[in-house]
């Protein structure tokens, strides 16, 4: 009997050092969540990046042959020239529609669609200037690779190979290929960085939809989708541009789906995004 | 007694790398499996926390930031009042 109370005495006592430990261990948890909010997503986020870093690897064809790999690089150089000609032809129509606009003694000031950041520099169609104007806008750019994409996130985020260690800060931009802004970093780690899409449930923008420009808030859906409502009165299509409300204007998206309710006096448009999300591979963060 | 310890530490691995991959509906059911069998399954609230940390954004220090956190607590308090339920 005596020995059964000791035992008894000796379960307690160890059930309350147990307890003891796991209160201190979630209060130094919780202390350190508090005032070092980026410790354990740094420390976590430096452990799995190799992990994260091989997956994008072998999605990316490392594991493919060297023959295979040696074709695909042979036609992406062949799409690279069809495409830079393409641009050229592009440049030569922004030209022409800058010189008919100061004939028409239009400000020539005006940012143009395509150029990054807020220059107004005008560019002529020759190669060489334009490789430079490329290689200048690239350089204000940092590439990066995306090792996490939507779905798989229930926080409808991206998280991206770039860091501070890169010069990445919180409220960096990020835009999708085809200078298409789609998020911001919210949280920059030394070595990966979050990324909030602007699709996000909830996230406002200001847009113009279709080629009367028509004012609208879109408000993100999650997954890359957003929506917008405008009057029943004004015709919008299947297939429209939606782009910034900025002076840059910027793509933003095409018109998805046009919804109408009749008891309704206004229509829901659905906008989804000129680049695939769930497909991104590289981003460029400004 | 130390191939249940072994069947245990196997299946944290798999859980972590789960998390890792950002795969938590596999995740999920393997630690829901985890708390029925083995008593005090704490590892589920780690890898919802690591899970958090990892793909939450820090600036949202409210609930939401904290989804997998709180679902792994819920879940790990419930198999424990199921269990001595079922096990009366």
């Amino acid at each position: 009997m005596t020995y059964l109370q000791a035992n008894r005495r000796s379960y307690q006592r160890s059930k309350q050092a147990i307890t003891v430990t796991i209160v201190i261990v979630v209060l130094i948890i919780g202390a350190l969540q508090l005032f070092v909010p980026h410790f354990f997503s740094s420390l976590f986020s430096s452990i799995t990046r190799p992990f994260w870093r091989t997956e994008f690897s072998i999605e990316s064809g490392a594991l493919q042959s060297p023959e295979v790999l040696l074709n695909e690089n042979e036609s992406l150089k062949q799409q690279l020239i069809d495409a830079q000609v393409r641009l050229d032809t592009i440049r030569a129509t922004e030209l022409e529609n800058v010189e008919l606009k100061s004939l028409l003694g239009r400000d020539l000031s005006i940012p143009e669609i395509t150029t990054f950041g807020t220059s107004t520099s005008v560019v002529a169609p020759s190669s060489t200037a334009h490789k430079k104007n490329v290689s200048k806008k690239l350089e204000q750019f940092t590439l990066s690779a995306v090792l996490k994409r939507p779905p798989f996130s229930p926080y409808d985020g991206l998280i991206i190979d770039v860091g501070t260690d890169n010069g990445i800060s919180s409220s960096s931009l990020v835009y999708a290929s085809g200078d298409v802004l789609i998020g911001k970093v919210v949280d920059a780690l030394a070595v990966t960085s979050k990324v909030k899409l602007f699709s996000s449930p909830g996230e406002k923008f200001e847009v113009l939809i279709g080629p009367q420009h028509l004012p609208a808030t879109a408000i993100g859906r999650g997954g890359g989708q957003y929506e917008a409502q405008v009057s029943r009165e004004v015709s919008v299509n299947e297939g429209d541009f939606v782009i910034n409300s900025s002076p840059s204007n910027k793509p933003f998206g095409v018109v998805n789906a046009v919804l109408q309710d009749p008891a309704q006096t206004f229509i829901t448009v659905l906008i989804a995004p000129p680049v695939n999300i769930y497909g991104l591979r590289w981003v460029l963060v400004k | 007694m130390l191939k249940h310890i072994t069947y245990r530490i196997i299946l944290d691995i798999l859980i972590a790398l789960l998390i890792f991959y950002a795969w938590w509906f596999v995740a999920l059911p393997l630690a829901l499996i985890g708390t029925w069998r083995y008593p005090y399954f704490v590892e589920i609230i780690i890898a919802g926390f690591l899970y958090d940390s990892l793909f939450a954004p820090i600036f949202e220090m409210s609930v939401i930031g904290y989804i997998g956190t709180i679902s792994a607590i819920v879940l790990f308090a419930g198999s424990i009042l199921l269990k001595k339920l079922l096990r009366k």
